[in-house]
């Protein structure tokens, strides 16, 4: 299954809370609440949020094997 | 469900294969092995075959199965555990234990979440200790055993290799949910608070805590995307008006005091996800659901594990379980 691209609008509203729904991969909850606490502090600035969605891919990329990974890609991120 | 609880000479042979263990003892026991594959901490209370039990004439013993192979030991201080996870194996997971109150620990509870490559692949561990009664007069350890030495202020971490056709995955079981009660906001993180912030109210917590009567036998939750995280409070210091926790909490991270749970067994049975025991290579539970719950003489479903002073699945956790599965890709 194919991970999409960092400039996936997804990547960017796991992180903002746009999309409300909640990742299945525990390591993307984790990664996101980090992430919230920081983007929290600048206002959510673009190229921080950027970097952080590419960040947020990358542990997708790394894990896609994983069941939970797979139920994401197929529901929050198709 | 197979036996974890082995004598000295038992463990011996199992080292003497080679293949890679993970071990949880009293200090003496563990200095008694020979070196080889394997890496373990102190801690004398298990759930075992029997249930909950303390031994301290036993090794708790995780052979890794399902053709996971041992790749290799790291040790880490509180000045390079950044490192952590950036080193773990691309086609595999780590096994990290550290001693309760090290320098490393508290490095590691503090900073990572913010450390190179956080969560990029699993890490799942725990925090050695003691037995209570011996609290204040022994140290928590870990033990390297491919040097067979005993280390009090350095993590030890098994890189283990997942074979081709396999997954390993993170999960954890916690029983407690957020309360209905106000969000609770901190100024700074730490281990320890004075002040906080309720429904936007700046108060002294320890007074906040009596005040309202709250149970600090139940933990603070934090909503981590769906997935509760908890804080335990280790002391609450009414003169000095400070709060101690287990595990860092964080400013800007909501906290709710945890609602009431009955039955620990029954909820933690009610929890385990089906056929979890078959497919765990790892897991861990916290000293405070044994002690809260009772846990000694009783069994929680099929799992067997050491009973730890912290649990870590990517951060580090309180009272919850910690786990990896293998799973067929």
């Amino acid at each position: 299954m194919q991970v999409p691209p960092a400039t996936h609008p997804s990547w960017s509203d796991l992180l903002t809370g746009k999309k409300a729904q909640q990742p299945a991969f525990m390591a993307a909850r984790m990664f996101i609440v980090r992430c919230r606490m920081e983007l929290t502090k600048n206002k959510f600035n673009a190229d921080e949020v950027r970097k952080s969605a590419a960040q947020l891919r990358d542990l997708y990329v790394k894990n896609a094997d994983c069941p939970s990974v797979k139920q994401d890609l197929a529901t929050l991120l198709s | 469900m197979r036996d974890h609880m082995f004598t000295v000479q038992e463990v011996e042979a199992l080292i003497h294969r080679g293949d890679g263990l993970l071990l949880a003892g009293q200090e003496p026991l563990l200095r008694r092995l020979p070196r080889g594959n394997w890496i373990g901490g102190t801690i004398p209370y298990f759930m075992a075959g029997e249930g909950g039990i303390v031994d301290h004439e036993r090794i708790f013993v995780h052979e890794l199965p399902f053709g996971l192979r041992c790749q290799g030991v790291r040790r880490y201080g509180s000045g390079d555990i950044d490192r952590v996870y950036a080193d773990l194996p691309a086609d595999g997971f780590g096994v990290i234990i550290m001693p309760a109150t090290s320098p490393v620990h508290l490095a590691f509870a503090l900073g990572a979440p913010n450390f190179d490559q956080f969560a990029a692949r699993p890490l799942v561990g725990w925090v050695s200790g003691v037995h209570l009664d011996d609290l204040g007069t022994k140290s928590p350890k870990v033990f390297d055993g491919t040097t067979g030495e005993a280390l009090e202020e350095k993590a030890v971490v098994m890189h283990v290799s997942v074979p081709k056709g396999k997954v390993a995955e993170l999960g954890v079981l916690n029983i407690f949910r957020e309360g209905n009660g106000p969000a609770i906001n901190f100024l700074s993180s730490g281990f320890s608070a004075k002040e906080v912030e309720v429904d936007g109210k700046r108060q002294n917590f320890a007074q906040y805590i009596k005040k309202n009567g709250l149970d600090t036998r139940l933990p603070l939750v934090a909503d981590y995307c769906g997935t509760p995280i908890n804080v335990s409070y280790q002391a609450v210091d009414d003169a000095n008006g400070e709060v101690f926790f287990y595990a860092p909490v964080y400013a800007g991270m909501p906290y709710r005091h945890a609602a009431p749970v009955g039955d620990y067994v029954t909820e933690f049975t009610s929890q385990l996800p089906k056929d979890l025991g078959q497919r765990t290579a790892f897991s861990c539970n916290c000293i405070l659901n044994f002690l809260y719950s009772n846990l000694e003489g009783k069994k929680t479903a099929n799992i067997a594990c050491p009973i730890t002073f912290g649990e870590i699945a990517y951060q580090l956790l309180n009272q919850t379980m910690a786990y990896v599965t293998i799973d067929s890709v």
